[in-house]
């Protein structure tokens, strides 16, 4: 029989989740941090579970590696970070999978020399696909995309290719749309994979099943009955060795304008006629679109801007982002940011969402809150009730994943008291299993072609439209309002609630 | 969470069924203190058969090892030869290890009784059900008959494992198969094998070979000889052979399929002593005349937790081909 009439593969019915195409993957920047604590153990954790293809390999690209010790950082990174431990047998499996290619990112000569690498071991191991993972710094980016491209790497590759990057993509609205036009200028856009590792967390993924597979939720999900939504990303950790980072980014580049935009889109968007990439993602744009664009005199009433001081938090004393290392002398970066974000659509007209991310406040916490309104008229008069607080349902995206809805109840005994009680969900307990990291989920995506939890060129565009008002006044306007470390955040940020009695939930 | 376990238990002989109840009660009261860190977890009802001492060992170590996770109410059903109903109820909480976290704690009563009672398992059960819950019947010895068939009624799915059986079982979880819905472990743990299968004649020049196979090793771990004759009874029914008979001698397993034209498959199942196996599985290979598809499961494996904690869905993500396998395998031994 000839190949040209080969029969269908029988075996793939049975298959719910197929196995990638055969891959090499390529990092660049194979010796960072990224690498040894998110892609070498999730590679590995992929590789036990049966689900990368055979043949699969890993190259690294790095300036001072060689693949003994390259193989070596990979091992201590399985041992220090992977989420099942380390088992030998499995590392004998990993370890003549991990090869190296030394060299410069801004050397031509590197590209020529992994191009002829992959060509020459394509046809030897039948490899048919070639992931290239930037775990660099962002203004690497456009560099290697250019340069794989140059070599015949890059859109109508044959094998194909892909490339994955991870925020931030640009640092404002213009960088943005540079670096998207010099991506795609390189590769197709169906072929890069913009990372936010948000997407790849299981609560966030389980937004939109709550969303779109509970009848009951859909009818309640507007402004009728929604009185606000709240997302939280706070953390209790300060900004560590990243001073040099951080000072030129703020926490408006660094979680606003990306992690909690796509909560917004999560939350608000409508239902997608299909689960897939660019049905999800045409829907979470439109969304993108409808939130308000502030004017420059509009940002200081929607927006509050917040710089923690010293403090204690965990039992510990802090000290001032001012004091941290690699901080400019009279920095006005924000630390945290709260914004009333207002969606101009049918769905949510006059429903503010309100966002907040901060460093330093006193614990480690991100969840969706959804505020419903109050009941119209209580019933029971003369019974000295006093004020029932609303229904909310909270999404709890970490530490503990899971769902819960408050709802208000009589307490048992002879008067007519009343007390909110939860229902509650936990990943944990009403599943058994184990979630997997989410870069072992977004990396097995990328593998298989699968963009959905990815953001496209256009949504990122679309979110830093929002957070761009902000940035231009953030440069003329006041500086921020200093905070003390584990406190709430600055008080002005309870100034943008303080309507209809509401206010921010207790991190 | 901490792994610490915190317990509160009863023990009873000669007991009612209604004692037993009222116990468990008992024993909830304290969780449902508004002030306390630790919460009743409540996903399913787990029923497990009657077994013999050493499967009665494993299901034992299966629970303990699955701590928090393991479902919300376990009834484990064991047999003893006096005229008396005996229990032991046994509430598990793990300790909250940080600020704002709650431990989670779960319940397993354990009812001992004799075989008259023991027909009538499902009535002894049935007040101890948490309602609005599935309820999975696990069976550790699937070739052991089921002491009340009403059990099947009560279930909306039967677990069992049938990876260390030398293929007597497999002929019964075909009949099953018939009247309830089997999630078998050891079809879970093959999963790797059919996604690899798969992938290996996912190129148009592997699959022309499909009509020219002649062949078909497996090559499997320990006792997992059941393993094998799964894997081997599911190519054999999606490549579309017409399986034949099957001798089983020491461990070994030799066979033959037959071709849609007519042309024979050679079966060959054979121990591999010091594997690793996948499921109990360790290579498969195609060969024709000319060539081979080797399978290796590279570094593949199987946890149990998440295993069980898919087998417990209502449409567990391996479900797929599991009596087409079954089948096969049930006229390979039938014509044996």
């Amino acid at each position: 029989m000839s190949v040209g009439t080969a029969p269908a593969n029988p075996f793939t019915q049975d298959v719910k989740q197929p196995l990638p195409d055969p891959t090499t993957l390529v990092i660049f920047g194979a010796g960072g941090d990224l690498a040894s604590r998110k892609l070498i153990p999730a590679v590995y954790n992929l590789l036990l579970a049966g689900l990368l293809p055979d043949p699969m390999r890993v190259i690294g690209v790095a300036r001072r590696h060689d693949v003994h010790s390259f193989r070596k950082t990979a091992r201590e990174a399985i041992e220090a970070h992977s989420r099942t431990g380390f088992d030998e047998d499995a590392w004998k499996a990993l370890e003549p999978r991990l090869e190296i290619v030394q060299g410069d990112f801004g050397n031509p000569e590197l590209f020529k020399t992994l191009g002829e690498r992959l060509e020459r071991d394509d046809a030897r191991l039948g490899i048919t696909q070639h992931v290239f993972y930037l775990a660099v710094a962002p203004r690497f980016f456009a560099q290697i995309a250019k340069a794989l491209a140059a070599v015949g790497l890059g859109s109508g590759a044959d094998p194909p290719t892909r490339l994955m990057i991870e925020k931030p993509f640009g640092h404002d609205l213009e960088s943005a749309l540079r670096l998207n036009a010099e991506v795609a200028s390189a590769f197709d856009e169906s072929q890069v994979f913009r990372l936010d590792h948000y997407l790849g967390k299981e609560t966030v993924q389980n937004l939109q099943v709550l969303r779109f597979a509970n009848g009951i939720l859909e009818p309640i999900w507007n402004r009728r009955y929604v009185d606000h939504v709240q997302i939280t990303v706070a953390e209790d950790l300060g900004i560590g060795h990243r001073g040099a980072y951080y000072d030129s980014a703020g926490a408006l580049r660094d979680v606003i304008q990306n992690h909690v935009m796509q909560l917004v889109a999560l939350v608000g968007m409508e239902a997608p006629v299909r689960f897939d990439a660019d049905t999800i993602r045409d829907e979470k744009v439109k969304l993108l679109h409808s939130v308000r664009r502030y004017k420059p005199e509009e940002v200081p009433d929607f927006v509050v801007r917040g710089q923690y001081g010293g403090g204690w938090v965990g039992g510990e004393e802090v000290r001032a982002y001012l004091d941290e290392e690699d901080v400019a002398d009279g920095s006005r970066t924000e630390t945290y940011v709260a914004m009333r974000v207002e969606v101009d659509n049918w769905r949510w007209a006059g429903t503010p969402f309100y966002v907040r991310t901060g460093k330093r406040l006193p614990r480690r916490m991100t969840e969706i809150a959804v505020q419903f309104r109050p009941v119209p008229h209580l019933p029971f008069a003369g019974s000295d009730i006093g004020d029932v607080e609303p229904n909310e349902m909270v999404l709890s995206v970490q530490p503990d994943e899971g769902a819960s809805l408050r709802l208000v109840a009589k307490v048992p005994g002879q008067t007519m008291s009343v007390r909110p009680v939860q229902m509650e969900f936990k990943y944990g307990t009403s599943f058994l299993g184990d979630s997997p990291e989410a870069y072992e989920r977004l990396l097995h995506d990328a593998l298989r072609g699968d963009a959905t939890l990815f953001t496209r060129a256009d949504e990122v565009e679309a979110e830093w439209r929002i957070v761009q008002p902000v940035l231009d006044v953030r440069q003329s306007g006041p500086g921020p309002s200093v905070y003390e470390a584990g406190s709430q955040g600055p008080p002005e940020a309870d100034e943008l609630l303080a309507v209809r009695g509401r206010s921010w939930r207790q991190v | 969470m901490s792994a610490v376990p915190e317990r509160s238990r009863w023990r009873g002989e000669g007991v009612h069924i209604d004692e037993v109840v009222a116990e468990l009660a008992r024993l909830h009261h304290p969780l449902q203190d508004g002030g306390r860190r630790q919460a009743v977890a409540r996903t399913l009802n787990l029923f497990v058969a009657p077994a013999s001492s050493e499967a009665g060992k494993t299901v034992g170590d299966a629970l303990a090892g699955l701590g928090a996770h393991s479902p919300s109410r376990t009834l484990v059903l064991r047999r003893h030869g006096s005229d008396r109903l005996d229990a032991e109820a046994v509430i598990e909480c793990e300790l909250p290890d940080a600020a704002g976290r709650v431990g989670v704690c779960h319940d397993r009563v354990t009812l001992t009784a004799d075989d008259s009672r023991l027909e009538h398992a499902a009535s002894l059960l049935a007040p101890l059900l948490l309602s609005d819950l599935p309820t999975v019947l696990w069976l550790p010895e699937p070739d052991s008959p089921i002491p009340d068939p009403r059990l099947l009624d009560r279930a909306q799915q039967v677990l069992v494992d049938s990876t260390a059986d030398d293929g007597a079982a497999l002929r019964r979880l075909q009949e099953l198969t018939k009247s309830a819905r089997v999630h078998d472990l050891a079809w879970g743990r093959l999963e790797f094998w059919r996604a690899a299968t798969a992938a290996a004649f996912e190129s148009p020049e592997q699959r022309a070979m499909l009509p020219r196979i002649a062949g078909l090793d497996v090559r499997y771990e320990g006792e997992a000889l059941s393993a094998g004759l799964l894997l081997a009874g599911w190519v054999v029914a999606r490549a579309g052979w017409r399986p034949e008979g099957i001798e089983r001698d020491h461990g070994r397993a030799h066979g033959k399929a037959v071709r849609t034209d007519g042309s024979p498959v050679a079966l060959s199942l054979e121990r591999e002593p010091d594997a690793r196996g996948c499921g109990g599985i360790e290579k498969l290979t195609f060969r024709t005349d000319s060539d081979e598809v080797k399978i290796r499961r590279g570094a593949a494996t199987s946890r149990l937790r998440d295993l069980f904690a898919e087998a417990l869905q209502p449409t567990p993500s391996f479900a797929r081909g599991y009596p087409e396998a079954l089948g096969a395998v049930a006229a390979m031994l039938r014509d044996s």
